[in-house]
């Protein structure tokens, strides 16, 4: 990525900031009138972070799911559209102060850690259909994301009532919940799609990749498992109980700790020749047999 | 040009005074003509509302008589009486009074929404009889901006105020929307008949009323198109309702734990919000370890009232800033308005006596021709202009200054123009 595109897109990780200080200071301090500039520096960061995204195809000439911070900067811009459309068009209140925190810390982990991500860049300009494995895969984290938020929500306004206080910055208990099952669902679809894609690429990647033993993969069931297990208790045996929460927030944390803590792991053998993937894939020469850490 | 408030309202005033003070709704347009044709007001506008009776004036002098002498005349009353009673404020302190009514942190309940709707409707009132013109129009135009921007930017509005309201507020928390939720009303006293208006109110259809007499369960039912149910009933309503609102005689918990998880079993975990207004208490406290059921009693509630309005008094210093900040831009052009008859005053008497002048220079200039003519007039225009241009942006300043009225008049002798000369150009 050039470094204007960085510049860019570092612009846009500030108007996050600005807008999460703003939005939080609303909520914990009660200034009113920082929730508008709040929304305005969030409205301002993804229209900044759209056109760092542009530039960035624009100059490369390459797709955005391409390079890993394109990717998840798409994915950040798609969460805070789907939260902001949430917001919009049901009655869900106040779900914007807690989108730009998360937005925020989407983007700095990419653009502070951009080392972790070359090696899975340089996969993916090989290799298209990984990177639509990887973008659909992180499009179910931004449902998981918003249903974490539901959940977290939920759990905060139920400690509130329990406690005989009222705070009216926090959507109300069932509307947080239903942001929770159905953010949930649409998560789990792209998630559930995702890895069967990841699946396919696997049988006809080239050379010996080590998916098999890769944590990455093995962390990815108990998150999808999780999700599993929260839709079938809440969407299928109608069960609503506080506990239910805890399922989505635990399931959330493994799939954070396996986006930031687990590194990819490539290991690829020697091979000159060119391979026919089963997605159709045109491989070349790949690099030596060596274990990457990314 | 002055601004007059003169009213009285529930910090200065009792209800017997108040009262006797207020204006009906039919009399403000003859109030408000009079008030202009027979007692030398320039511009009126009456609020009158139950908490305030005010009178709001511009004038030439910065006298009450007029608006003392009509109100003494309107009510029937001895001034000595309701003095102490009174309160005057002129020109700034007039206008920052009206902002803070509008704003809302002038009232008997801070916040409260109503007063801006009232200071509209005395706006238009005086607008409908062609007593607001420029300066009303402006300070209560001034005024209502004031008011909105209070509500949108602070959170002086938020939170109910009333223990029947807190729990309706309570369970909007809860329900994002309470049009299809079930209400279980146990009891059937004046309290829930209370609570069932707010809730009616708040969007709420479906109601089942639980009563140890099934008659008096079934009467106030009928009132809100819901169901009666009689005490023993209570389980099968408990699974069914979402808001549970309790104010019975009984002397022992009508609603116990063991029924609640029941009830909780059945709703498969949905969430159940309990309001508990009887003394002694109808619903067993220890429900509270239930999960996903809400209850609050008397003292939640009157907890919550007062949290709400500790957050109201707490947002009093916010409202007074955008108070402050919407005078200044008033002030600035109020006080342009003593500073606009003095500059056309000046302007005149620069016009006249360049006219002089050329009059008195007729006989040698005869020769010039009407060009040469046209040609020296404008030279004595562009050079009175010149000479004009500073002082006149100075005294735009002056006006604007604490002093300004000292200043002005200062201006004013300085270069011989008496206030009578200033209002005969304007």
């Amino acid at each position: 990525m050039t470094t204007g595109c960085l510049v860019v897109l570092g612009i846009s990780l500030l108007l996050y900031l600005l807008a999460s200080l703003f939005l939080q200071g609303r909520l914990w301090w009660g200034h009113a009138s920082w929730e508008k500039w709040g929304q305005r520096s969030l409205m301002a960061g993804i229209v900044v972070h759209v056109i760092g995204i542009g530039l960035h195809s624009g100059i490369s000439g390459q797709s955005p799911l391409s390079h890993m911070t394109s990717v998840i900067s798409l994915v950040v811009v798609a969460f805070l559209v789907v939260g902001l459309l949430i917001e919009l068009r049901t009655s869900v209140r106040n779900l914007t102060l807690f989108l730009a925190p998360i937005a925020f810390l989407g983007l700095l982990y990419p653009l502070l850690m951009p080392v972790r991500f070359e090696d899975a860049g340089s996969m993916l300009v090989r290799y298209p259909w990984l990177g639509v494995h990887v973008f659909i895969t992180l499009l179910g984290h931004v449902g998981f994301a918003l249903s974490f938020l539901g959940a977290a929500v939920h759990l905060l306004q139920r400690r509130a009532l329990k406690r005989g206080r009222l705070n009216h910055y926090l959507p109300a208990l069932d509307a947080a919940s239903r942001v929770a099952f159905y953010s949930a669902g649409g998560g789990f679809f792209f998630f559930t799609i995702g890895l069967g894609m990841g699946a396919m690429w696997l049988f006809g990647a080239p050379g010996e990749y080590l998916g098999g033993t890769d944590t990455k993969i093995i962390l990815a069931i108990p998150t999808w498992i999780g999700f599993a297990l929260y839709l079938y208790a809440r969407g299928v045996r109608s069960m609503h109980g506080s506990r239910l929460k805890w399922v989505i927030i635990v399931a959330f944390a493994v799939a954070v700790a396996n986006y930031v803590l687990v590194p990819h792991r490539f290991t690829i053998e020697e091979d000159t020749s060119h391979a026919e993937g089963a997605l159709g894939i045109q491989t070349t020469a790949v690099s030596s047999n060596v274990a990457r850490n990314s | 040009m002055h601004l007059l408030t003169l009213g009285l309202n529930h910090k200065t005033a009792p209800v017997e005074v108040r009262e006797r003070l207020a204006f009906a709704e039919g009399d403000q347009p003859d109030s408000l003509r009079r008030l202009r044709e027979q007692y030398g007001l320039t511009e009126a506008a009456i609020l009158s509302t139950c908490n305030r009776s005010e009178i709001y004036a511009a004038s030439e002098e910065a006298h009450f008589e007029g608006v003392q002498a009509y109100l003494s005349e309107h009510h029937a009353l001895d001034m000595g009486h309701i003095e102490p009673c009174l309160y005057r404020h002129t020109d700034a302190d007039a206008a920052t009074h009206l902002f803070r009514v509008a704003s809302g942190i002038d009232s008997l309940v801070i916040g409260e929404s109503q007063i801006l709707k009232q200071v509209r409707e005395a706006l238009e009132m005086s607008q409908s009889t062609g007593s607001a013109r420029l300066v009303i129009n402006e300070v209560f135009q001034c005024a209502l901006h004031v008011g909105k921007r209070a509500r949108s930017e602070t959170d002086i509005g938020r939170g109910r105020l009333s223990v029947a309201t807190a729990a309706v507020e309570l369970a909007g928390q809860i329900f994002d929307r309470l049009d299809d939720r079930r209400a279980l009303l146990i009891g059937a006293g004046e309290m829930m008949e209370l609570a069932a208006q707010y809730l009616v109110e708040a969007g709420l259809t479906q109601f089942t009323v639980a009563n140890r007499t099934i008659e008096r369960a079934q009467e106030l039912a009928s009132r809100f198109d819901g169901d009666a149910v009689s005490l023993d009933a209570l389980e099968k309503s408990l699974t069914e309702a979402d808001i549970v609102i309790a104010s019975t005689a009984a002397p022992n918990f009508v609603i116990t734990q063991q029924a609640v998880r029941a009830a909780m079993s059945g709703r498969r975990g949905r969430p159940l919000f309990l309001i508990d207004i009887a003394v002694p208490r109808d619903i067993d406290p220890a429900i509270r370890d239930v999960d996903n059921v809400f209850l609050f009693d008397m003292d939640n509630l009157e907890s919550v009232v007062a949290a709400n309005r500790s957050e109201r008094e707490g947002e009093i210093l916010r409202v007074q800033t955008i108070v402050d900040e919407e005078l200044g831009d008033f002030l600035h052009w109020f006080n342009s308005l003593s500073a606009g008859p003095l500059i056309k005053a000046l302007r005149q008497q620069a016009a006249d006596l360049q006219g002089d002048e050329l009059d008195r220079w007729q006989g040698k200039l005869s020769h010039l021709s009407d060009d040469d003519r046209q040609l020296v007039e404008s030279i004595l225009r562009g050079y009175a202009n010149k000479l004009l241009h500073q002082p006149l942006v100075q005294i735009r300043d002056l006006a604007n200054r604490e002093d300004g009225y000292i200043r002005l008049d200062t201006v004013r002798r300085l270069f011989h123009l008496d206030e009578s000369q200033d209002e005969k150009t304007s």
